[in-house]
């Protein structure tokens, strides 16, 4: 489910009321965000449990520092970018994921069928693989678009590229996930 | 034409999980905790390694201090008198005597 989008001028808005120490909008900020935060910090780690402790720790820090945000809309942008470096941290902390496929099967309580499971697995292997050769703009842009729901003129404005780009960096993005998918396939088979 | 969407929901965070994942921060967080520090509140963060530095440096001054007096007590006292009065002229100087021309040449040709 897609929490966003929202305008940024409401973000701007969360940021402010946020700071003014306003806990319902502060609620809301992390809720609309986090999202996005858990996809990119998977996007880099590539594994389920680790991008939620980047995406919580990350979120814990930009909330410590929010006065340091000093365009409250360009939140979102800002906050990723604490998101990648936590999670470049850690994944350089780990040593290692860089280029290899999740060694251990990450299995979560989905369904009642083993075999379900394991199929989800292995599509989220294939696609956090794929996902995660691509370059960093592609990446978030990807994962913001296509898993978060948001607007090419919200990823522009929090992102800091034209509209134009965000599309031109979607449309390399989807050709590139679809023909690793294909590779990654292949060599399964 | 723009490529087909990616189904990228495989990695979408579960609403359960993202339920937990936002409690969990707005537990941990204090929004603006770690407010910009000005100058001034830099200088000051500065203020206990400087003192600690402080701390040390005085330390091994006084060691040094220690070690150079327990030194010194074994050596004769040498003054700065003993240093520019010749041997010779000392008696003249203890006594407030003049030397005579002799006196002084004699001391001349005797001191190198």
């Amino acid at each position: 489910m897609s929490l966003l989008p929202v305008i940024n001028d409401d973000v701007a808005d969360l940021v402010r009321l946020a700071l003014a120490g306003d806990g319902a909008a502060t609620e809301r900020l992390v809720r609309l965000h986090m999202g996005a935060a858990y996809a990119v910090a998977l996007g880099v780690t590539r594994n389920p449990h680790d991008a939620e402790d980047v995406a919580q720790d990350a979120m814990v820090h930009a909330l410590e520092r929010l006065p340091e945000c000093r365009d409250p809309r360009r939140f979102p942008g800002w906050l990723l970018r604490i998101v990648r470096n936590r999670a470049l941290n850690h994944r350089r902390y780990l040593g290692l994921r860089a280029a290899a496929p999740l060694d251990v099967v990450e299995v979560r309580a989905g369904t009642d069928d083993p075999l379900d499971d394991l199929e989800n697995a292995e599509l989220r292997d294939r696609l956090s693989t794929a996902v995660g050769r691509l370059p960093e703009t592609q990446r978030d842009v990807l994962l913001m678009h296509d898993l978060e729901g948001w607007k090419h003129r919200e990823i522009g404005q929090a992102l800091g590229m034209p509209d134009g780009t965000v599309r031109y960096h979607l449309f390399n993005a989807r050709r590139a996930v679809r023909a690793d998918l294909e590779t990654l396939v292949r060599e399964d088979d | 034409m723009e490529p087909e969407r990616v189904d990228l929901s495989p990695l979408a965070l579960p609403a359960a999980r993202r339920d937990t994942l936002v409690a969990a921060v707005l537990a941990r967080a204090q929004v603006g905790r770690a407010a910009p520090r000005g100058p001034l509140a830099v200088l000051a963060g500065w203020a206990r390694p400087t003192l600690a530095m402080a701390a040390g440096i005085a330390g091994v001054s006084l060691a040094a201090l220690a070690w150079g007096g327990s030194r010194a007590a074994d050596e004769p006292t040498q003054t700065l008198a003993d240093a520019l009065i010749p041997e010779r002229a000392s008696p003249w100087v203890a006594e407030g005597a003049t030397p005579s021309g002799e006196d002084l040449l004699a001391g001349w040709e005797v001191a190198p």
